[in-house]
């Protein structure tokens, strides 16, 4: 599907006035979130803990496995991560797990959190998959878990939750540059179609520009976990606490550049869920100093 | 070749990087090459970068110290200087040290230029003893990447007052330009390999402009970018003669217009004759340093 051009322009339009809309919410990631115990059509859960990271960089288990388990159960509006995970996957499912493989990649440890809890659930090991860049390994699936790491991209705006797929797409480069709009059609493919019942964004030591390539200038430790059943929102929050830290760390606004035009897309063009902040309920647990939502 | 072996140093083929054999208490992993054809299994997702400035072969090597710390070095090399310049003036973000031609330190990441090569070393943690590791290997890498090499000619196109000489980026593709500096999703000035541009920041007692300067191989794809440009982005400008001024929609401040061989664009300016000196002040050092004065201004 051909994108119209996008320019700056217009951009400068929505934000003068007022970013009002969907559309002007999901380009310049600002505009309220629902508020609380309103009837949100998504809900993102964004847990954080200080002891998530260790001193020289290591993923704190115990810590991450908590956050990861509170986000999931609030996310899937759940008493405990048990009872979500329960909810989405059972034991005849063949669940995969997918990560961001390459260029600061997902922390096997939150991997494995998330295997150990779907066994716990009941699913075998043996019906448990990584289907990384496998077409196969992916059709084989009845469910899939995206586990993206949370970063900014050069060529993209976010290379987070939409982006995670784009290998099953067989042509990368189709997607990239004035095409990352067109990401979202990647989740629709027949064999990934409607399979993805959890998102979970392993946001330790997020990438807030430059990526994928690491570059400690913009790594930061934010020791928090995303998780939604909603893809679209959970890469729009995650687009929020990016921005928030680009301006952060400038003092002044620093709009993600290119800008992620595969957010609002992904909504109104390919179904996959809400870009709109108005329809989207953040619930914060853990410290709120330095959450940046 | 005895005293190079004995002196623990690789010998690489005529023309080829060795990476140093090792940092004290670290050890090296072989070196192994990757081209523009394998990039993006090593890199995937981040290769187009390196493509759009065409680089030819990157060398690297890792050194990895118990318990699991790692230093990535690498080593481009390039079609020529201006592109390992222009590769390191994507972000000259951090502290300036004497490496090569240019170097930043910031964090555990090192890059720097020298001739037709772009280094970039990456630590996984930032202690001192790293930071000289890094800087060891950069300094014994440096003098096999051959003589000084040439500054990119279109960094004269922009005049050096109020010019913030860090912020100055070389590159070429529209890809490059929107991480830079969004201007529209589709290549409205028609940019590519062919092309060369500059952008930049000038600051005044009235605030901050940014300008772009575009080279085109010929007149006829300028005059085309020239058209496209004017369609997408500035189709409401009354003044044919030109963007002398156009009022954007965050009350900044557009001028631009195309010379032969050239595109000039003030993007933002906070005022409007701000923007239209800065234009002028710009097209007269283009006119200086290609002798590019014909306006094509219909």
């Amino acid at each position: 599907m051909k994108q119209h051009c996008i320019t700056r322009r217009d951009f400068l339009r929505e934000a003068a006035a007022g970013a009002a809309g969907a559309a002007g919410a999901a380009l310049l990631g600002s505009g309220a979130f629902a508020a609380e115990g309103s009837a949100a059509r998504s809900v993102v859960a964004v847990a954080r803990s200080a002891d998530a990271l260790t001193a020289d960089l290591k993923v704190n288990t115990q810590a991450a496995r908590q956050i990861l388990l509170e986000a999931v159960a609030k996310a899937c509006g759940k008493g405990s991560a048990k009872e979500a995970f329960a909810a989405l996957f059972k034991p005849s499912d063949i669940v995969g797990i997918v990560t961001s493989k390459h260029m600061n990649p997902t922390h096997p440890e939150i991997a494995g959190i998330v295997k150990q809890q779907l066994i716990a659930t009941g699913v075998p090991e043996t019906r448990i998959r990584f289907p990384q860049s496998s077409i196969d390994a992916a059709s084989e699936c009845t469910a899939l878990i995206a586990l993206p790491a949370l970063k900014a991209h050069w060529l993209t705006g976010i290379g987070t939750v939409l982006k995670l797929y784009i290998l099953y797409s067989g042509k990368p480069s189709n997607y990239h540059d004035e095409n990352s709009a067109k990401l979202g059609e990647i989740w629709n493919l027949d064999f990934i179609k409607g399979k993805t019942r959890l998102v979970i964004v392993d946001a330790l030591r997020p990438l807030c520009d430059k990526g994928p390539q690491p570059d400690p200038r913009y790594l930061w430790n934010y020791g928090g976990i995303i998780a939604s059943t909603d893809p679209v929102a959970a890469e729009y929050v995650g687009l929020r606490i990016i921005q928030a830290r680009r301006d952060e760390m400038k003092g002044e606004p620093w709009p993600l550049s290119p800008p992620p035009l595969c957010i609002a897309a992904a909504d109104r063009t390919y179904g996959l869920g809400t870009s709109d902040p108005a329809k989207i309920r953040v619930v914060k647990l853990g410290a709120d100093k330095g959450a940046l939502i | 070749m005895v005293i190079a072996a004995l002196a623990g140093i690789v010998l690489a083929p005529v023309g080829v990087v060795a990476l140093p054999e090792a940092c004290p208490g670290w050890t090296a992993s072989a070196q192994r090459i990757v081209t523009p054809a394998n990039v993006f299994d090593y890199m995937n997702g981040a290769g187009e970068l390196y493509l759009a400035y065409g680089f030819e072969d990157l060398q690297v090597r890792e050194y990895t110290q118990s318990p699991g710390r790692r230093i990535t070095c690498e080593v481009y090399r390039m079609p020529g200087a201006s592109d390992a310049f222009g590769l390191f003036s994507q972000d000259r973000t951090g502290e300036e040290v004497k490496i090569g031609q240019g170097g930043i330190y910031a964090g555990g990441l090192l890059i720097a230029w020298q001739g037709r090569h772009f280094i970039r070393i990456l630590a996984d943690s930032d202690t001192e003893e790293v930071k000289q590791c890094v800087l060891s290997l950069a300094t014994q890498i440096v003098p096999q990447c051959g003589p000084d090499g040439a500054l990119p000619a279109a960094l004269m196109w922009l005049p050096a007052k109020g010019l913030d000489a860090k912020s100055v980026h070389f590159f070429h593709t529209h890809a490059c330009l929107n991480s830079l500096y969004f201007l529209a999703s589709e290549n409205i000035l028609r940019l590519s390999r062919t092309t060369e541009a500059v952008l930049g920041s000038f600051r005044t007692p009235a605030g901050k402009s940014i300008v772009l300067v575009v080279g085109y191989p010929d007149a006829k794809e300028t005059s085309a970018a020239w058209k496209t440009f004017r369609a997408s982005y500035a189709k409401d400008a009354s003044d044919y003669a030109g963007l002398a001024a156009l009022k954007l929609e965050n009350g900044r401040w557009l001028a631009g217009n195309q010379a032969s061989k050239h595109i000039v664009l003030v993007l933002e300016s906070p005022a409007r004759a701000e923007a239209a000196g800065l234009f002028a002040s710009v097209r007269r050092q283009l006119a200086l340093v290609t002798r590019d004065t014909g306006d094509k201004q219909k």
